[in-house]
């Protein structure tokens, strides 16, 4: 197992890619929370000081209906992982170097893991800096419900990495996961919200909309202020916990079948 | 020292078999070719070999799976495919990374990138390479774990004449230090001069393996030269001896299915002169194409010079061809032997 790890680690760390998309995480994470913070006027809002420094820490996605942008950024690590095994024909060889397909996968599932979960910490705090320095003197950035959310952020940006990995593994394929787990949770659920939460009346299918895994997961770090414009529809959002469980329930999905298709399929 | 022993092999691809039952073994202290038509399964069986893909049968290394090995870069050293690297990955970093997972110390990196003439682009990356350069870092991948096996796929592809020769004296300078090695190789002129056995494969099965010496020496092509005077006597003679003769040039034949020795004693017997007589050796190309001509996966039409599309026949000029392959150049005169002993010359 120790020698799929250092394999791994050794993998990730001596391909550009990687270096640009944590570059280019951090510097996107800096600029836009130093934006939102720079032009939030703490006195001229309803928001609440854990709401407003969790907008800046997530940059948006705390409030509901933006995107996670890091963790899309961060979930390329887990699409490459896999990816360019396939794409530059290197399964072949990391297996001869390494022939335990099960010690292969369980590497890249905790590098990417632990990869996601520090690079988006290290985005929380960014994004806790530059609310501390903008905010600091209107809002009390340091609160149980900020740390709350950040939990959540890393973890749904671990998971959202993984569900990366997972699914560039049952490709094979790397530019087809690549468009897969940008557009599934922006476009492709979006439109499978809309389908399912318009129709009213149909509480049945609106109760399944808030089981879309992305959208279930997002859940952990939302913290929406007009949860009850939402409801007209019908639709309730999850609680965190209930949403971190679906979403967890369905990397663990992802990974399952991506772990048995690997092992049993030719390399 | 390890003994490469694959039994019963086996794949499909849906309801077409890609290598059936196949069962060989590769000694130490010599180069092994494997040889075979296009599609004929050789990367499938190496695949198999080295738990790559699932199939029927099983490979032992020294009695040991390759899948059971420990740090197997040690152990087999694999080349199966030319560019298998990370385009904008460093040369260096990349046998770094598959020393990091076999526990080989980064000095090694440094040996092998010298030994197949990287050095000087260890710092590169891969996407500038030609193919050449790609086949010399896969072969320095294979070489890093110093291991006493080594399966290679097609490793001369790509490189020009100099590293051909470099390769070939690379092998078979490991070989003599005791390894095991398979290659597998279209270039038949080059197998000749480096392997000692061969493994041919058709169709995904077996269809001989042993000294390449043998194989040769077995072929229909390899031929019996000779000149008499006296044809009319010895033809049919050596047709009751089961001969066949085939007049290459004028007045000199191409005999088969008797050998030098007893075709000497037969002219002798029925007084017959004999102004040459000399054993014409097949090609390990003739012999390729000898074992191998029905076991083609892709068979490409012959296009005659001049030959207009649909204009005829494809059919020999004079009368049915001798069976197996006409040793030598074209025949100029219809055959000598159990077809038409007595034919003028």
């Amino acid at each position: 197992m120790t020698a799929a790890f250092r394999y791994e680690w050794r993998r990730l760390w001596t391909i550009r890619s990687t270096y640009w998309l944590i570059g280019g995480t951090l510097a996107f994470q800096f600029l836009l929370s130093l934006i939102i913070a720079a032009s939030i006027d703490p006195l001229d809002t309803v928001l609440s000081d854990g709401q407003i420094t969790s907008s800046v820490v997530s940059v948006g996605a705390s409030i509901g209906n933006v995107p996670l942008f890091s963790a899309y950024i961060i979930a390329m690590l887990g699409v490459f992982s896999f990816g360019h095994e396939y794409r530059h024909g290197m399964i072949r060889s990391t297996l001869t170097a390494v022939p335990n397909r099960g010690a292969v996968l369980t590497a890249k599932i905790v590098t990417t893991a632990v990869v996601a979960a520090g690079l988006a910490f290290l985005c929380a705090l960014i994004g806790l800096l530059n609310a501390a320095l903008f905010l600091g003197g209107d809002v009390t950035v340091n609160t149980s419900f900020v740390w709350k959310v950040i939990l959540g952020l890393v973890v749904y940006t671990v998971l959202f990495g993984l569900c990366g990995l997972g699914l560039t593994g049952l490709l094979r394929n790397q530019t087809g996961a690549l468009a897969l787990i940008l557009l599934f949770p922006s476009v492709i659920e979006g439109a499978l919200h809309i389908l399912m939460v318009i129709p009213e009346g149909e509480d049945g299918i609106n109760k399944v909309a808030s089981f879309l895994p992305f959208d279930a997961g997002g859940q952990m770090f939302a913290r929406p202020l007009f949860s009850d414009v939402i409801d007209i529809f019908g639709y309730v959002p999850l609680e965190p916990l209930e949403g971190g469980l679906v979403f967890g329930a369905f990397t663990l999905v992802v990974a399952a079948l991506t772990g048995a298709l690997f092992i049993v399929r030719d390399a | 020292m390890a003994v490469i022993e694959a039994v019963g092999l086996g794949k499909r691809y849906g309801s077409k078999p890609a290598v059936i039952n196949l069962s060989f073994r590769v000694n130490p202290g010599s180069v092994t070719g494997f040889l075979g038509p296009n599609g004929a399964g050789k990367s499938t069986t190496m695949r198999l070999m080295l738990g790559l893909d699932n199939g029927d049968g099983s490979t032992t290394f020294d009695g040991v799976p390759f899948r059971s090995l420990q740090q197997p870069m040690r152990h087999v050293g694999a080349l199966l495919e030319a560019s298998a690297f990370h385009p904008t990955r460093k040369a260096r970093n990349h046998l770094r990374m598959l020393a990091a997972a076999n526990s080989i110390p980064n000095a090694r990196v440094d040996e092998v990138l010298a030994l197949v003439g990287l050095s000087s682009v260890a710092g590169d990356k891969p996407r500038k390479f030609s193919l050449g350069m790609g086949q010399r870092l896969g072969i320095a991948a294979a070489l890093l774990g110093d291991p006493h096996t080594l399966i290679l796929d097609e490793p001369a592809n790509g490189l020009d004449p100099q590293g051909i020769n470099w390769l070939r004296n690379l092998l078979k300078q490991l070989a003599s230090e005791g390894r095991s090695i398979l290659v597998s190789s279209h270039l038949l002129s080059e197998m000749a001069q480096l392997a000692d056995e061969l493994v041919v494969i058709g169709r995904g099965q077996l269809i001989t393996s042993g000294p390449i010496r043998d194989f040769i020496t077995s072929s229909q092509r390899t031929s019996v030269i000779v000149r008499s005077p006296d044809m009319s006597v010895l033809g049919p003679a050596l047709a009751e001896r089961g001969g066949y003769a085939v007049e290459s040039e004028a007045g000199t034949y191409s005999v088969t299915g008797i050998g030098q020795t007893d075709l000497g004693d037969l002219a002798h017997e029925v007084g017959a002169r004999l102004h040459e007589l000399r054993t014409r050796e097949a090609t390990l190309e003739e012999a390729f194409l000898d074992a191998t001509g029905m076991s083609e996966e892709f068979v490409g039409q012959t296009v005659r010079p001049g030959h207009q599309p649909g204009g005829g026949a494809w059919l020999p000029q004079h009368g049915q061809p001798p069976p197996g392959p006409p040793p030598g150049p074209p025949p100029s005169a219809p055959p000598v032997g159990p077809v038409d002993p007595g034919a003028p010359r």
